[in-house]
């Protein structure tokens, strides 16, 4: 037995079990009203899931719009031909920064504006016959520049040569330019040695790329020094030979 | 006006559908409950209007907790553990409005007539009238049943305090029953 039945808590709780007391109107009426609040599942349960639709379907056309201007989406060749007009105005207006791409990845509409790159520009003026098959997009609205696509190829931004591609460039059949075989000797010196250790000139025979570096090596220091550069002779055979002259590149003689 | 005969629902069928937020079962539950719960809770504080206060939120706390019944133990315990707590809430509130003057408190009820010596209105005045920390006590060990341990966990204070408070309500209670027999006497 847990605890002993004390005649005065038992006279209590006899006495006082049963008893009620009515309460007030007032106390259902609060309590109504806090409960309905908290309470509106049946209702609420379809309002809150077609809401959650609603915010996120409106929420991705509004991404889907802001990401591509409607403009872009109709006609953007048109715009090559205001650049090829604009040249033999010869602008000063460089509109935006210069983010050209050629990329043959942007097939789709979604890239924002792009602007006409000076120099661009005062090519094509140059140049007014010849009409370079760039890609560039002007847009309305080229006040601003993003760009959220990846580049492939980052370095193509700062290039200050515009990018040709090859495909633009038609390439004729019959213009491949014609092989030859070249055969040349390069001079062993003494100066310079070769890259294997522990090897001799007499052990190993050395390779042709060692033998080219190692004179240019030579020539190069030759060079720095001041002094006559050993060229290549080219012992005169009957076979017809190619004669690749680089004198005139180096005027010391 | 017609009065619509309704059987009495079954305590599980009342649970259930106020876990579905019918406010039809709530009203019933509330109307079945609420009596009973209202003299708990004016055991433990000082006016009716305190213990409607505590009522009305103690109602709230069940329909929001409703899921929290497993149905481990009858409805009504549940249900009055919930009065017990928002009770004790209260006059810790109070306790922290203003300073706690332990005095006798002078019951609203008449315990004048003979007859109602031992009834529950005179019962429940004389408790009334202990100091606060007698009263919670005795109410919380002698009516409701709770252990010392659980009082003092309750309560913030120890058992022996529990005790101690315990047996001063007794003699206090015991001295004014006799108070009251010994008038009978003489009259």
């Amino acid at each position: 037995m847990k605890k002993e039945n004390n005649p005065i808590d038992e006279v209590f709780k006899r006495g006082i079990e049963g008893k009620e007391l009515k309460p007030s109107v007032a106390v259902w009426e609060k309590i109504e009203e806090a409960t309905a609040s908290s309470d509106s599942r049946k209702g609420g349960f379809y309002f809150m899931r077609a809401a959650v639709v609603t915010v996120l379907v409106g929420l991705s056309s509004w991404m889907y719009l802001s990401n591509n201007d409607i403009v872009d989406i109709i006609e953007p060749e048109t715009n090559i031909t205001n650049i090829i007009e604009a040249n033999d105005k010869n602008e000063d207006e460089p509109k935006g920064t210069a983010a050209k791409k050629n990329d043959p990845k942007e097939k789709k509409e979604e890239n924002k504006d792009k602007g006409n790159d000076k120099k661009t520009e005062k090519k094509n003026s140059k140049r007014k016959n010849i009409t370079p098959l760039i890609k560039t997009r002007v847009s309305p609205s080229s006040l601003y520049v993003v760009n959220d696509l990846e580049i492939a190829d980052e370095s193509s931004l700062y290039d200050e040569e515009p990018l040709i591609m090859a495909e633009d460039l038609k390439v004729n059949e019959k213009s491949k330019p014609k092989k030859f075989k070249l055969k040349y000797r390069v001079p062993v010196t003494q100066k310079s040695f070769y890259a294997d250790k522990g090897e001799t000139q007499k052990e190993n025979k050395p390779k042709l790329a060692e033998k080219v570096f190692a004179y240019a090596n030579d020539q190069f220091t030759n060079l720095l020094n001041g002094e006559p550069l050993e060229l290549p002779e080219v012992p005169e055979t009957g076979k017809p030979q190619l004669e690749i002259n680089i004198g005139k590149l180096f005027k010391n003689n | 006006m017609g009065i619509l005969l309704r059987l009495p629902t079954s305590e599980q069928k009342l649970v259930k559908q106020c876990r579905k937020g019918d406010s039809r079962a709530q009203r019933d539950l509330y109307e079945r409950f609420a009596p009973q719960m209202l003299t708990v809770c004016r055991r433990y504080v000082r006016t009716i209007e305190d213990a409607e206060e505590v009522l009305s939120n103690a109602f709230i706390k069940v329909f929001n907790k409703i899921d929290q019944y497993t149905g481990d133990g009858p409805l009504g315990g549940w249900i009055r553990r919930i009065m017990v707590n928002e009770s004790l809430n209260f006059i810790r509130y109070q306790k922290n409005l203003f300073v706690e003057v332990e005095e006798e408190n002078h019951s609203q009820f008449a315990h004048e007539n003979l007859s109602d010596q031992l009834n529950a209105d005179h019962l429940m005045a004389l408790i009334d009238e202990l100091p606060l920390g007698y009263k919670t006590v005795f109410n919380l060990y002698a009516i409701e049943g709770y252990g010392h341990k659980e009082i003092g966990e309750m309560l913030g204070i120890s058992e022996n305090t529990s005790k101690s408070q315990l047996s001063k309500a007794r003699k206090n209670l015991q001295k004014k029953l006799e108070q009251g027999k010994l008038l009978y006497k003489e009259l």
